[in-house]
């Protein structure tokens, strides 16, 4: 680990803490605001975990936090499970099913690997529309267990740091290069002995665990869902939209990417009603077409901040 | 020189949001109501509808020298996208950071019932006249309030009126769009077809984003029902009528749970909305009359006149909620900057109240839920909504059997 | 019941036309560019509310609008890709999805401002008319519709192999440098394609409105519906468009008269699924892998 290395690493570690200290200043609307910020630098972390080095799209990440939300939201209903019980075991979930879907989907390439995890996520939700037995279908379930608000503040940025730190970690580490070759070139990446389909499998079931826990906790949080509010392609538009936005393969991409809309929208939501999402498209063509590697990527280059440096 | 131009572009940025810091003050002598409502995403069109319905309330308060004929109204709408989480968001929002004196309640089943989660959280009474499914009451919530009907009986008045048909259809076939008021308006439908003596033929939900409605209602034509009863809202609504029509489907008559009340269902489709029936809560001829409003008559006419079209039930339906929750406030004198423990206050008077408006009697009792309304039908008969049932409010008969689409 | 067979058949065929006409410029676009247009659906919205507005003011037929949709749409595309699309063009597809993604935002909220969130469509005289044989009914909008697609798609074809200027795309499309030293304007031949990839979506869009409602918001189910339609057919091989787009309307027709609506859906998803592990270059083996 060379020094630039551990400073960003004892600077990332600082932030974590202020960030976990902060509620002590008191209730207010911003300790709400950040745990949606935290939620949604979680999920953008795991779609760049896996997407941003690897460079294959994931468009069904959705998926997974269906799957975490429904599996959590049952056990919770029909066993009874505790919920921070139900959140593990959904994640272990989606990690199955990630497992089950990685192994032959990982063979495929660019816009064919999209659409196929795409079609995926869509069946799943059709699924669990349609198996109303199971899961009371459309009309959706109500869950009866809800932890205090803080407590989700907390784990969000427990699980969104352990997200960002792990991706810090594969940056730094031989699993990192693995990756990094696989966007780079695969087919000479398996030349050189990196199993390549063992490294992408590894890393996306990991990436479907955490977002089956943040969809669990995030199921228990609104306290109702149905099919369409979990496994909404909506919700994989933003992971990506975030990772690209802060810039795509970097560590710190989606922690910027994600901070960045969330508050931009809060910020602009409230004082122009009718208009707030025009800008929103115009700033997000603005940074593509002047930072064309993300906010991260593109300032992280330009100002010599070694550890923000994308290969 | 790339440098510069980002530099430029950023800080462009930051001034243009600046310039939208407009801290919004506060004047102590009006009340502050919140407001979190779809206006983009699946439920925009709806959204709009209800923030038309409390604009409305708003003006027609203020004109009157406010609340209590002195506290002026000012309402912060934000838009929730139609999606729960920002929902919940707003809410927090609009209790926590805009320190708004009370809420007003959003639309759609998914979004509400976030929504007032987390107003119940911060005991802030939260009043619906757009969402009815049954799952916002089996909570057991102490702060919620619904005007409208729960959605497996708000349906009843499109059963019913079949039931004064001549002669009396015999079987129903019952499709429906697959989310909560909708899917919960075909189980009303099967439940009051089956007590009328209707024999349920077919019953299917469909995803709401399916593409192809013919396939889907020749299943239904195939079983050649008597009545067709569809849960919809307004979009779904109109594919049904045009793909009826693709595949020359003559039922005797068709009903919907939610749509054909909306001005732009008869705009659209023109004669060819014409025949069909659709469940309401409310019309503008019904006797009602009570407090803001006077008469529905005259809040049907002074609507139009603001917004250039009549009111659909759901914009009824929440600015009634408005008009309760202010005669509840007048009721027990409260001032602006209302206090968390007159929001108590509050929440144990709309348990309580009885009250008669413009949309009909509004009793929430003990479970949040209004006291039922009497099931009314309309039926739409040469371009005009008319109510057709009951008999003793009907302004025409019911057309029925309705022509065949090659027979028009 | 075989009847009943047949019309699903027909149902789905029509609606495969439908599927490939509004994917065929998606297809164009990304085959030549490598551009994943996210705003699809928005040009898509325009071309059909250019239709919707034509025919609510002037009172002109929507097949009369026809010209001004191509037109109109052909310049729009001409002058996105020109102010905003060329950045992209070259750099990893995924650039172009968040680049048109706020494209797309921009479009359909001004469009929100501009004409509301109501569902709007186009009622004619013959709106919802129909040949009817032996039981059977064949509405004739859809039926144009699926000629107009088969002809767009031919058209297309022949364009890009039968042609000067599709020669240039060809061998842009093939190497940009080589077509630069060789004298093409790849800029030009650039904007070219995208406005006639949005001049076929606002054609397409134009049709839309009289059959289906439209609204500001419709865009990014329709974008996601062609990706789907061109990945299936093969990335970039126009009549693949045709191909994926009838996959798609037959699997899910006649699923929704064999099963549910709902299931339908499920089966067909898989199946696109199943399909793009077993065919990874599209149905036909002719799509673009990368």
């Amino acid at each position: 680990m060379n020094a630039g290395g551990r400073r960003s690493l004892y600077l990332g570690l600082a932030a974590a803490a202020a960030l976990a200290a902060l509620p002590a200043a008191g209730p207010a609307y911003y300790l709400q605001l950040l745990t949606i910020v935290f939620y949604w630098i979680g999920l953008a972390a795991c779609w760049n975990l896996m997407c941003g080095y690897t460079g294959y799209i994931d468009f069904g990440s959705a998926a997974y936090t269906g799957i975490g939300a429904y599996v959590a939201g049952l056990l919770m209903l029909r066993l009874g499970l505790p919920l921070m019980a139900a959140a593990p075991l959904a994640g272990l979930g989606a990690g199955l099913v990630a497992l089950a879907v990685g192994w032959p989907t990982l063979r495929l390439r660019g816009a064919y690997f999209a659409i196929a995890t795409f079609a995926l996520a869509e069946a799943l939700m059709q699924v669990c529309e349609e198996w109303s037995g199971l899961t009371e279908g459309g009309v959706g379930i109500t869950i009866p267990q809800r932890l205090a608000e803080l407590s989700y503040y907390w784990l969000y940025l427990g699980l969104a740091g352990l997200v960002v730190g792990l991706t810090w970690w594969v940056e730094h580490h031989k699993h990192g290069y693995g990756l990094k070759a696989i966007h780079q070139d695969e087919q000479a990446a398996a030349q050189v002995g990196v199993n390549t389909h063992l490294v992408k499998l590894q890393t996306y079931v990991t990436s479907a665990f955490f977002i089956g826990i943040l969809g669990a906790l995030e199921g228990s949080r609104l306290g109702y869902f149905k099919p369409d509010d979990v496994f909404n392609v909506h919700i994989t538009i933003k992971m990506v939209i975030m990772s690209l936005l802060g810039g795509m393969g970097t560590v710190l991409g989606p922690v910027i990417g994600a901070s960045f809309l969330q508050l931009v929208e809060d910020f602009l939501g409230a004082r122009f009603l009718n208009y707030y999402l025009v800008i929103i498209g115009a700033i997000i063509v603005g940074v593509i077409i002047f930072l064309p590697r993300g906010i991260a990527g593109s300032l992280g280059q330009r100002l010599g901040w070694r550890p923000w440096r994308r290969r | 020189m790339k440098f510069r131009r980002a530099g430029i572009f950023l800080l462009t940025l930051a001034l243009a949001l600046t310039l939208g810091l407009a801290a919004p003050a506060a004047a102590a002598q009006e009340f502050t109501f919140g407001c979190a409502v779809p206006l983009t995403g699946l439920f925009g069109k709806d959204g709009q509808l209800v923030r038309d319905a409390y604009t409305f309330w708003m003006e027609t308060i203020n004109a009157k020298g406010g609340i209590a004929g002195k506290y002026r109204v000012r309402i912060i709408f934000y838009d929730d996208q139609s999606d729960p989480q920002t929902s919940a968001k707003l809410v927090e929002r609009l209790v926590t950071q805009d320190k708004v004196d009370l809420l007003l309640g959003g639309f759609g089943s998914s979004q509400v019932m976030a929504a007032s989660a987390a107003a119940e959280r911060h005991k802030f009474p939260y009043l619906s006249g757009g969402a009815s499914s049954n799952k916002l009451y089996d909570r057991g919530f102490k702060y919620y309030f619904g005007t409208l009907g729960k959605a497996t009986e708000e349906v009843r008045g499109c059963v019913d009126v079949f039931t004064a048909v001549k002669p009396k259809p015999k079987t129903v076939a019952i499709v429906g769009a697959n989310i909560p008021f909708t899917a919960e308006s075909c189980k009303g439908f099967k439940e009051y077809a089956e007590k009328s003596g209707l024999k349920v033929v077919h019953f299917e939900l469909f995803p709401i984003s399916l593409k192809d409605y013919n396939t889907m209602l020749l299943k239904a034509k195939a079983k050649r029902p008597d009545v067709l009863l569809v849960g919809s809202h307004l979009a779904v609504a109109m594919r049904v009528v045009k793909a009826m029509k693709e595949i020359d489907f003559n039922p005797k008559g068709v009903a919907f749970s939610y749509g054909p009340t909306v001005p732009t269902f008869v705009q659209e489709l023109k004669a060819d909305a014409d025949y069909v029936f659709a469940a309401s809560e409310w019309t503008p001829n019904l006797p009602y009359s009570g407090p803001v409003f006077g008469s529905a008559r005259q809040f049907n006419q002074a609507y139009r006149q603001r917004f250039n079209r009549f009111p659909d039930y759901v914009e009824a339906a929440s600015a009634a909620a408005a008009v309760v929750q202010q005669v509840a406030i007048e009721q027990l004198g409260l001032k602006p900057r209302v206090s968390p423990a007159d929001r108590v206050r509050l929440m144990e008077k709309l348990h309580q109240i009885d009250l008669m408006t413009f949309y009909g009697s509004v009793h929430f009792g003990k479970s949040g839920a209004n006291r039922a309304h009497p099931p009314v039908a309309v039926q739409v008969q040469k371009g005009q909504l008319v109510n057709v049932y009951p008999a003793k409010w009907a302004e025409k008969p019911p057309i029925y059997p309705m022509p065949a689409w090659n027979k028009r | 019941m075989s009847a009943l067979v047949i019309q699903s058949l027909i149902n789905g065929v029509l609606m495969g036309g439908i599927y490939a006409l509004y994917s065929a410029g998606f297809s164009l676009i990304f085959g030549v560019m490598g551009v994943v247009n996210i705003a699809h659906g928005d040009l898509l919205m325009l071309g059909a509310f250019l239709t919707y507005w034509m025919f609510v003011g002037l009172g002109l037929d929507p097949f009369l609008t026809l010209p001004f949709s191509l037109l109109g749409l052909f310049v729009l595309g001409y002058l996105m890709q020109r102010l905003a699309i060329h950045r992209v063009v070259g750099a990893p597809p995924i650039m172009s999805y968040i680049l048109t993604f706020g494209t797309h935002l921009m479009i359909s909220n001004l469009a929100l401002v501009a004409w509301t969130a109501d569902p709007r469509t186009v009622t004619t005289a013959y709106s919802g008319a129909h040949l009817a044989i032996a039981g059977l009914t064949v509405p004739w909008v859809k039926l144009i519709t699926f000629l107009i697609s088969l002809a767009v798609v031919g058209a297309l074809y022949l364009l890009l192999h039968h042609s000067q200027m599709g020669r240039a795309i060809q061998a842009t499309s093939q190497d940009r440098e080589m077509a630069r030293l060789s004298g093409i304007k790849v800029d030009r031949v650039y904007a070219l394609t995208f406005g006639l990839g949005a001049a076929i979506t606002g054609l397409a869009g134009s049709l839309v409105v009289a059959f289906r409602d439209v609204d500001p918001g419709m865009g990014l189910p329709y974008t996601i519906i062609a990706f789907c339609v061109v990945v299936l057919g093969g990335m970039g091989y126009i009549p693949g468009a045709l191909v994926g787009g009838l996959i798609l309307g037959v699997t899910g027709s006649v699923c929704t008269l064999l099963f549910t609506p709902g299931w339908s859906v499920a089966i067909t998803f898989f199946l696109l699924y199943l399909m793009l592990l077993l065919r990874p270059a599209g149905i036909m083996g002719k799509g673009i892998v990368e």
